[in-house]
């Protein structure tokens, strides 16, 4: 390309971030991930592994082991006997051992970065300069919350063994969510990353080894839901925390009724992102960005129903339609696209099959002329109008790059809009008045 | 919070908390002019309903002497209170300091008939006089407690992102079932629904199954203390049951559960379907006369949620 014609388009090439350290890191380990319990490295008692793909290619990166029963029991015990030690040590020495992770992330943050990209398909911008970031941002927050335990919540004590199940949108993030808090009260865990997304949670493990953490208080266990169900149910676990879909959520509540665990849940959203005419509506339109096609849409709290004002909803959907169609999409370690890759083939099925719902049950379609890359799993960003309210699309939880816009008249209107929904985890409100608000 | 407990939580007893009960005195009743007799009835949207079933329910001492009948509550009954907690939308819009004076003047209408309460205590579990009088007066403080931290128990202004506050607000869950514990018939329903309502729900009692009189007495407390029809439901009847109706109803948007394992259980997988709050004691029990035990700012937190409001500012 001529630099005249670059003038002409404004267009601009890829910019592929470095993978080699990652593919290094994966090497080192053969490309084969055993379970890290009790500090140590041990092969599934299953004998049996399965592989994590790196969804922009569909390339498989290692495989993974698949924890059965055997091995969930193996790793509770641990948590347990690492508890009373861990517990006893006092606020101060755990805050330093947060510290230190803290710090051991920080100096390994761009492999982190590239790793989570590898094995989620989400930009390496986002894991760079938010996702990892905010990970070191929690273990340091946290240590502080260590180090203030004896004294701001003196009459509180640690729960016991944690079992945690994490989603694969925000693998490293939900991570530190996780771990962190618990681990600062004098908690010991057990932690089971997402099936597509254990690379990270991996290497998190191997950090731990770094920085010398007393075997047995973090233990990671990767494999499928069954593995999960099998914490969930141990008799030796003091609490689990979940971050899924709602369905999983029920099940685990049903299934920990009575028994004493404490639970912590973080489910599903169908957020509302309501926009009243006085709005500026390029902001608007930015926001909406980072609302729905951030993370390729799979986001809990993804603003992913537009309510916008009768007056100006022609408008502002140009100006999305127009906005739409010059977003890149591509390979997660091109550092000038927007949007990555969904995490897995059947969660692009998912979103495929709920698309064509929509359609069918006769909402507008809208997506941008150029086509996706064929290598990978990719969807590109999409907007319904003419959405009732009542139509699955504005119902179900989509958990991918799917905007569902409907207008309102008065203001009245826009909040039974939003409520109209069985979530209640977000939404924002776009407005230069505050009486508005 | 989230990974940590109260350590007070280790003193609770694996059975209920009761005060020592008098043998009966066996004195025969001579012959005298029959009392008025009193209906009791259950209390829905503020008004005193007869049961939907039409079916009362006998309830002795804890000597097996008879009492007197409460109403019978059916899953109807329920349904009504349900419907008329969320008719009720004055009380959760009240501020904070409102809700106090409305709990203060509770507290006062309590205190001009203390030795009813105590005499009705007296009469239904069979504990001294002295011991029933403390349980009034203990109730009486419990609500004080609570009317104090009305306006006090508040949110949090967080410094988040470079220009930008998060208000952290405490927010009434909505509509709450709260199933009180059969033992302290009175300072049990006190120490539950007072800190349920603080902070702006609405509430229907499932009151001691055994002895549910205090709890059907206060019914005229409530009508004239100035609190808005709807904001205290009360539905008397088989604990379990009526438990069950209410964990399983949709429009419920938290339950507390003071009872069995059993009960506790039931609770937490019947609340799953329309993921209700839920807070139960696991079949450990509070000593309600014990204020470490029995009251406190974590009764709030179980009766509220946290809505972050993120505000931008500036240019």
């Amino acid at each position: 390309m001529k630099i005249k014609e670059i003038y002409e388009t404004m267009s601009y090439g890829p910019a592929p971030e470095s993978a080699e350290e990652a593919i290094q890191f994966l090497d080192n380990h053969k490309r084969k991930f055993n379970l890290f319990i009790n500090g140590k490295w041990v092969a599934p008692s299953s004998k049996e592994y399965f592989d994590s793909i790196n969804p922009s290619t569909k390339e498989k990166l290692a495989q993974i082991s698949e924890a059965n029963e055997a091995d969930v029991n193996k790793a509770v015990a641990a948590a347990k006997r690492a508890l009373p030690e861990w517990a006893n040590v006092g606020g101060h020495q755990r805050a330093r051992y947060l510290y230190a992770l803290a710090r051991q992330i920080q100096k390994h943050s761009r492999l982190f970065a590239v790793l989570e990209s590898l094995d989620n398909g989400k930009p390496i911008r986002e894991t760079r300069d938010i996702d990892i970031p905010i990970v070191i941002r929690h273990f340091y927050h946290h240590a502080g919350w260590a180090q203030l335990r004896d004294t701001e919540l003196k009459d509180y004590k640690e729960l016991g063994v944690i079992g945690q199940i994490i989603p694969w949108n925000f693998p490293l993030m939900m991570l530190a969510w996780k771990i962190a808090p618990a681990i600062a009260m004098g908690n010991t865990i057990v932690l089971k990353p997402a099936e597509s997304t254990s690379l990270t949670a991996l290497l998190f493990a191997e950090i731990c080894e770094q920085i010398g953490l007393p075997n047995g208080v973090v233990n990671i266990i990767t494999g499928h839901g069954k593995t999960g169900a099998t914490l969930v149910e141990h008799k030796d676990v003091n609490k689990i925390a979940f971050t899924g879909s709602t369905e999983v959520g029920k099940i685990i509540r049903r299934a920990t009724a009575g028994t004493g665990k404490k639970l912590s849940l973080e489910l599903g959203g169908k957020s509302p992102f309501i926009v009243f005419e006085d709005a500026d509506l390029d902001s608007v339109v930015e926001g909406i960005v980072d609302a729905i096609w951030f993370n390729q849409g799979q986001v809990c709290c993804a603003g992913s129903r537009l309510l916008v004002q009768e007056s100006i909803a022609e408008k502002l959907y140009k100006k999305i339609r127009t906005r739409m169609e010059s977003l890149r999409i591509g390979n997660a370690l091109d550092k000038s696209i927007d949007i990555g890759a969904i995490v897995d083939k059947s969660q692009l099925k998912v979103i495929t099959d709920l698309v064509q719902l929509g359609v069918d049950e006769g909402s507008t379609l809208c997506q941008p002329s150029w086509a996706c890359p064929k290598e990978g799993y990719f969807y590109p960003p999409t907007m319904f109008t003419d959405v009732s309210p009542s139509a699955t699309i504005a119902q179900e939880e989509i958990f991918g790059p799917v905007l569902v816009a409907m207008s309102f008249r008065t203001h009245k209107e826009a909040v039974k809009l939003a409520n109209n929904t069985r979530y209640g985890l977000a939404c924002s409100v776009w407005t230069e008045l505050r009486t508005s608000i | 919070m989230e990974y940590v407990k109260p350590r007070i939580e280790d003193s609770f007893s694996d059975s209920p908390v009761v005060k020592p009960v008098k043998k009966a005195d066996l004195k025969s009743n001579g012959m005298h002019l029959p009392e008025i007799d009193r209906t009791t009835k259950m209390y829905i949207g503020g008004k005193q309903a007869r049961p939907d079933g039409g079916y009362s329910v006998v309830i002795n001492d804890t000597n097996g002497r008879y009492v007197g009948e409460v109403s019978k509550g059916n899953r109807k009954d329920i349904r009504n209170a349900v419907e008329a907690a969320h008719a009720n939308n004055k009380w959760g819009s009240m501020t904070g300091h409102s809700r106090a004076q409305v709990l203060y003047y509770i507290a006062e209408n309590l205190a001009i008939r203390k030795d009813e309460f105590a005499n009705r205590l007296v009469q239904m579990t069979n504990q001294s006089h002295a011991d029933a009088v403390q349980e009034v007066e203990l109730s009486i403080e419990r609500i004080y407690t609570y009317a104090a931290l009305a306006d006090k128990y508040d949110g949090h202004v967080h410094h988040t992102i470079h220009r930008n506050v998060t208000l952290a607000m405490p927010e009434a869950i909505g509509v709450m079932g709260v199933i009180c514990p059969d033992e302290s018939p009175l300072l049990g329903f006190i120490s539950t629904v007072i800190p349920a309502i603080t902070m702006g729900n609405n509430v229907i009692v499932i009151p001691s199954e055994k002895s549910p009189f205090s709890a059907t007495d206060f019914y005229q407390i409530l009508e004239t203390s100035d609190v808005p029809a709807g904001t205290v439901n009360i539905v008397t009847g088989g604990k379990d049951e009526l438990a069950q109706v209410l964990a399983k109803h949709d429009d419920v948007d938290g339950i507390w559960y003071f009872g069995t394992k059993k009960g506790c259980k039931d609770m937490e997988f019947l609340s799953a379907d329309n993921m209700k709050r839920t807070w139960v004691n696991y079949g450990k029990y509070r000593d309600w006369s014990d204020k470490t035990q029995g009251e406190g700012q974590i009764f709030l937190r179980h009766a509220s949620q946290i809505k972050n409001i993120w505000i931008p500012y500036g240019a």
